[in-house]
């Protein structure tokens, strides 16, 4: 007799979904199939992790079992640089199925994983992937809807809620108990799912604060829900103004909105897809210069300067190798075209993003999902790093690669030397690393400011229609 | 002897219309009284006020006090002192009629004196059905629940909506007879009804509500016949 009114409410409230068999039935498909997607998307980390461990020890071993050979053919050999996962991609890969997490770096050739429309990840191009974030962001507020929309509406039609107000309990008891009879179930899935991934990636970098700031997304999104079912039941006359209310918020919320700020961003800032970037890019190289043509003008001014530095009137005297010189160059003005290329794409990224970020409030599922995608380390932000990361290795590599070209090649038997292999397994190979999380703050910030919203919002709502019996 | 039920000028307007204007009613302990009125005259309003469950944009003024306490100033404590039954028995389909009291009286934050089953049977809930899901149950028996949780409860003013609608002669004999053995325990009780016969056998006082007044009724048992009921509810009595 001593259990408080919101307790006693939240109980019967249990009860009276195990009385009625479906929304018992709904928790254990809901079980069921988040299960299912941890097993899925357990065994999709797995292949990406050993794809990522093998191309990153093969291509170790591929580097360095290279033999005496020409720098040049060295620059073309290639080396494969993984992107590193984060364990947490087990609940949220985000875009790294767009993205791509194997890069093929080579001389004065675009970075394979460049300009790759990352962006997509934000739409419902992930549809068919089931994964446990994607189950939170989008399945859980179905099932709760299904569980739940006559939590209040029922009490209503059968006269319980007039019944209890008028018999002293207060309507904020009443919907404090439905909230906590909706939010327990789904509060302690998501505890049991941080739990289980906390053990299994403790290791990993900044694991407490990824795995925290990811379970505090969940919670605020499924607390959110739970205080908009609870509203809209309470509000609703009829159990089908409930169903078809909250399924039209849910409609709203999950599908259009992300679906159509995805598509308004891309509208009003528009990226260029990969093979218009790297036409553009050679439109703008040709414009520079062609070492290949005697008489480029950019070529034949950095010839004339070249000659003029070391003292000498022919490049046959001097006392470097003068292929190997045009190749730094020829390096450094690529790459120059490439990243301003690349500074272009991430521009409009980030006025995508920028545009988003504006309308976030219309869709906390979106917000959710970017906390989630931050937190694994496969958001846009986490990419763009990696792909800098990836950039200013290729290029320490080559330039190394063209010095050597350019200081242990002798000109005149240029085609026929070959350097010992010592200088491959000695070349500087930065390790590419998972950036911090702080790579992400400002979408991190946005989202969670969302999200608190999102709490406050079924409050409000609540406070408005809890005076109806 | 501070009354159980005093409501003094309360008037109400909704929706452009006053449903109740300046109305009084005084109701004592061991006292039952029936408030009639027509279809729309604002009856369940009036229990609606007394326990202050107005919807937003109703305008309501007036005092209500429940064994002493104003229902707008102390609702929680007011609201102790009473048991309200409405039109429809408020019980859950999932729940036994044992597991209703409890859980109701849970909510209510009160210990009964007695077992759940010696009220259920105090008001004749036949002993076979007390651990049954209410769903299974007739409307007469969901009202026997409730008039048992309201024994249960102690408390000291019990308000009914329509009680004898959709009951059979039998169950609405029953009910009236339970409604008497309430005021024989010293109860104060005012009941909201058609049903102008069971309102006769169990009131002391009967009351017309119209044009938003409470207007005293004087009925004689023998000579009510057709014509002077349609009177009355045209408020020609």
């Amino acid at each position: 007799m001593n259990a408080s009114p919101v307790w006693t409410i939240a109980c019967n409230e249990w009860r009276r979904w195990w009385h009625a068999r479906v929304p018992a039935l709904l928790l254990v498909v809901l079980l069921g199939l988040w299960g299912l997607a941890a097993l899925a998307a357990h065994h999709h980390w797995q292949d990406h992790a050993r794809t990522v461990a093998d191309v990153t020890l093969r291509s170790q071993h591929d580097w360095q079992s290279q033999p005496d050979r020409h720098p040049h053919r060295v620059s073309h050999f290639g080396d494969f640089v993984a992107k590193p996962l984060h364990p947490l991609t087990v609940i949220e890969p985000g875009i790294l199925d767009q993205s791509g997490h194997l890069v093929y770096l080579e001389a004065h050739r675009l970075n394979s994983a460049n300009f790759n429309p990352a962006t997509e990840a934000t739409s419902l191009g992930r549809f068919p992937l089931m994964t446990p974030g994607m189950i939170v962001q989008w399945w859980m507020p179905l099932f709760l809807i299904m569980i739940a929309y006559a939590t209040v509406t029922a009490e209503k039609l059968a006269g319980t809620l007039a019944y209890m107000r008028g018999n002293g309990t207060a309507a904020w008891q009443i919907a404090t108990g439905k909230w906590l009879a909706l939010f327990l179930p789904f509060l302690l899935l998501l505890c049991l799912q941080g739990l289980l991934v906390g053990l299994w990636s403790w290791h990993s970098d900044q694991a407490g604060l990824r795995l925290g700031l990811m379970l505090l997304a969940q919670v605020l999104y499924m607390a959110g829900w739970c205080g908009l079912v609870v509203a809209v039941s309470w509000w609703s006359r009829q159990l089908h103004a409930a169903l078809l209310t909250l399924l039209l918020c849910w409609v709203c919320v999950c599908i259009i909105f992300p679906r159509g700020l995805a598509n308004l961003a891309q509208v009003l800032h528009p990226t260029q897809p990969r093979t218009e970037a790297e036409y553009h890019a050679e439109i703008k190289l040709k414009t520079l210069g062609d070492s290949h043509h005697p008489n480029d003008p950019h070529f034949a001014g950095f010839k004339a300067q070249t000659l003029k530095l070391y003292g000498v009137s022919r490049t046959e005297d001097l006392p470097v190798n003068y292929n190997g010189l045009l190749m730094q160059e020829g390096e450094r003005l690529t790459t120059a075209v490439y990243r301003e290329q690349q500074a272009l794409h991430d521009a409009q990224l980030a006025k995508q993003n920028a545009q988003i970020r504006h309308w976030l409030w219309l869709s906390p599922a979106l917000a959710m999902q970017y906390v989630q995608m931050a937190s694994s380390g496969n958001d846009l932000a986490h990419h763009q790093a990696f792909i800098r990361q990836a950039e200013v290795r290729r290029y320490q590599l080559i330039q190394y690669l063209n010095q050597i070209h350019t200081f242990k090649v002798n000109q005149a038997e240029d085609k026929d030397t070959r350097v010992d292999a010592a200088f491959w397994q000695n070349a500087p190979r930065p390790t590419v690393s998972l950036a911090g999380i702080d790579v992400s703050r400002t979408t991190l910030l946005a989202s969670l400011l969302v999200l608190l919203g999102w709490i406050v919002l079924p409050c409000a709502l609540l406070y408005k229609v809890s005076k109806r019996t | 002897m501070t009354a159980l039920l005093s409501i003094a000028q309360l008037s109400l307007r909704f929706a452009g219309r006053d449903i109740l204007q300046q109305l009084a009613l005084t109701l004592h302990a061991g006292e039952v009284v029936s408030v009639l009125g027509s279809n729309g005259a604002g009856k369940s309003t009036l229990l609606k006020s007394i326990l202050g469950l107005h919807d937003a944009g109703v305008d309501q003024s007036g005092q209500i006090l429940i064994a002493g306490l104003d229902i707008q100033q102390a609702r929680p404590q007011a609201l102790a002192q009473l048991a309200y039954v409405p039109e429809q028995p408020a019980v859950y389909g999932h729940l036994s009629a044992i597991e209703n009291i409890g859980y109701f009286l849970r909510l209510a934050a009160v210990t009964p004196t007695m077992e759940i089953s010696a009220y259920l049977d105090m008001v004749g809930l036949p002993a076979h059905a007390w651990q049954r899901p209410c769903s299974e149950y007739s409307k007469g028996m969901k009202q026997k629940v409730m008039l048992a949780l309201a024994l249960a409860k102690q408390a000291k003013l019990l308000l009914l909506d329509e009680p004898n609608s959709g009951l059979d002669p039998q169950a609405t004999e029953e009910l009236n007879q339970l409604i008497l053995q309430c005021k024989k325990k010293g109860m104060g009780v005012l009941v909201v009804t058609h049903d102008v016969l069971s309102a006769m056998a169990f009131s002391d006082r009967l009351l017309m509500l119209a044009n938003g007044q409470l207007q005293p009724v004087l009925l004689d048992q023998s000579t009510l016949t057709l014509d002077s009921l349609k009177q009355l509810y045209q408020g020609q009595a």
